[in-house]
């Protein structure tokens, strides 16, 4: 098992520099921004009256939540919703490369003509996924951080990291979900095709249904309602029910995986 | 009382068939020891599906069959502990250099003889240090024969080895099998080149449909192997029906065809006597020569 995760880590370790390097940067550039928002006053102007009238989640979006610093709402509204979509898009991309592009390239054959238990195959590329995520998730926090340090700026540093970990636990349950979607997709471009729509209607789902001001239960089908960039900054900890909800999905997803692959046909 | 050597494979009705109704229909088949067994058929004929329903990428919809005395389905672990495979157009990790792909398989394998991979790479000579999607066509199938054969398998499976490779990488795969051949190891390998397979295989099969159609010893091949012959004439050209070995002769004006089943050497020395102004001498299609000789047998899968 650790050498099938070694081999596909080092497989997938261009991908992780590039996905880890322009989160990072981002990260890092953003607090290199953040000095002015210390002084500036988030209800200094007409037009932040007028928006104060409008739903949290949309408020939240545009970096006038009620009850955070400047800072706080600049990081939230830049950084927060950015990792929400991406590191689920790296998931997807991610999870389907281990299934769809490896029978699509061949590699597959390279793969399963060797004694080895598919199941172990496909954990090693879930534990492969959940790193890489686990990776930008820190690579991206310790940049924020480290350019806030240097700007001078006090941050709510645990807080960041916990919003940018609730956003890797979104982007492991929908990238394992890819992962069970990817094992009926007939190619590859079709299953990165799908996955990545599949990202984009279920966030836009549920931003539409917070600005409708609908329960949480209502929304709870869908992996992005576990997802809120205000509640770890204000608690400047973790979600664990949200969190916990997250890799329970991730793990039963990878659980049906795990017994469709066992049985499916690798055709050439 | 001597101990009964098992097949090297032993196929009983095996099938699979995919959702359109292609595939492969109850195959049976037997394959000894230390043989090499050419496995002939056009494209889409269902080589490829017996051989990955084998090695258990498709699981079978019919039959059953032994590798090694040890049941595909079952042992399926064990079979692919002793069997080398090379694709027919094989893939390996791009990102990864030939030598952290064959060293991530040996590890899988359990196997530790880094001595026979660099022995095994001299031979070919391939540059092990390069990333494998810089590679060419015929250095990447060379990284992917050592694949197959690094933890010296008792059994290879070759999907058309030698297609689309240049002429010394094909010479280097074909010495390699016969090699393996001599040290007691068995081979199956697929191919729709009659050439490469006459030049190894102890005995052929072919396939067509989906079905085994004709499974006989090489030399029975060549035999009654046959070549395409047509001519243009200035003379007379009437004679040439009574030599040996000319069948299906037909005339298009100066034109002359015939399919030819004697000695080359005989047909031009007969040929020089009636002018020949232009010559042409190929092999058919693989199906004809099958169907030439097993004729209706072929036909109905009794051959």
């Amino acid at each position: 098992m650790i050498t099938l995760f070694k081999q596909y880590f080092r497989a997938q370790r261009s991908g992780l520099l590039i996905w880890a390097g322009f989160n990072g940067f981002m990260g890092w550039a953003l607090a290199a921004t953040a000095k002015p928002m210390e002084t500036a006053s988030a209800l200094g102007n007409f037009m932040t009256r007028i928006m104060e009238r409008l739903p949290e989640n949309l408020r939240a979006l545009l970096g006038i939540a009620p009850g955070m610093s400047p800072i706080d709402n600049l990081i939230q509204a830049k950084l927060g919703f950015w990792m929400a979509v991406a590191l689920p898009v790296y998931g997807c991309l991610l999870a389907v490369a281990a299934v769809s592009r490896e029978i699509d390239r061949g590699t597959a054959d390279f793969l399963l003509a060797l004694p080895v238990d598919r199941k172990q195959v496909l954990v090693a590329r879930w534990e492969v996924m959940a790193v890489n995520l686990a990776v930008v998730v820190l690579t991206t926090w310790a940049a924020l951080s480290g350019g806030l340090v240097m700007s001078g700026v006090a941050g709510n540093f645990r807080g960041y990291f916990w919003m940018i970990a609730q956003a890797g636990f979104v982007g492991l349950a929908i990238g394992s979900l890819a992962m069970l979607g990817a094992m009926w997709a007939p190619d590859y471009e079709r299953a990165m095709k799908w996955s990545l729509a599949a990202v984009g209607v279920l966030f836009s789902i549920d931003l539409s249904m917070k600005m409708a001001s609908m329960s949480r239960l209502a929304r709870s089908f869908n992996p992005f309602s576990y997802f809120d960039t205000l509640e770890p900054l204000r608690r400047s900890g973790p979600m664990w029910t949200d969190a916990a909800a997250l890799i329970a999905v991730s793990l039963a997803a990878l659980w049906a995986a795990l017994r469709v692959f066992q049985s499916k046909q690798i055709e050439a | 009382m001597g101990v009964q050597r098992v097949n090297a494979m032993e196929l009983k009705g095996l099938g699979h068939l995919y959702r359109n109704g292609r595939g492969v229909k109850r195959v049976n088949l037997q394959v000894e020891q230390g043989e090499v067994f050419g496995f002939l058929g056009p494209n889409a004929a269902g080589k490829t599906t017996l051989i990955r329903t084998l090695l258990g990428f498709l699981s079978p919809t019919v039959g059953s069959a032994t590798v090694l005395g040890l049941d595909i389905v079952c042992d399926k672990q064990e079979v692919l502990k002793r069997v080398g495979y090379l694709a027919s157009d094989p893939a390996l990790y791009d990102t990864l250099t030939g030598y952290q792909n064959l060293d991530f398989a040996m590890r899988i394998r359990g196997c530790r003889d880094y001595d026979r991979l660099k022995d095994l790479a001299g031979k070919l000579g391939v540059d092990l240090g390069q990333r494998f999607r810089t590679l060419s066509r015929g250095n990447k199938q060379k990284v992917a024969i050592l694949n197959a054969l690094v933890h010296d398998p008792d059994l290879l499976i070759l999907d058309e080895p030698t297609t689309g490779l240049d002429p010394l990488v094909q010479e280097a795969a074909r010495s390699i099998i016969l090699g393996e051949k001599s040290r007691g190891k068995t081979v199956f390998m697929s191919s729709h080149d009659l050439a490469e397979v006459e030049a190894v295989a102890d005995r052929v099969g072919i396939i067509r449909d989906g079905e085994m159609v004709a499974v006989d010893r090489v030399e029975n091949l060549r035999r009654q192997r046959m070549k395409y012959v047509a001519f243009e004439v200035e003379h007379d050209w009437s004679g040439i029906a009574s030599l040996p070995g000319v069948l299906d002769l037909r005339q298009d004006g100066r034109k002359v065809r015939f399919t030819y089943t004697g000695k080359i050497p005989a047909l031009l020395e007969s040929l020089q006597k009636w002018g020949v102004v232009d010559l042409s001498i190929n092999d058919p299609p693989l199906e004809d020569v099958f169907l030439s000789f097993y004729g209706q047998d072929a036909e109905t899968g009794r051959g």
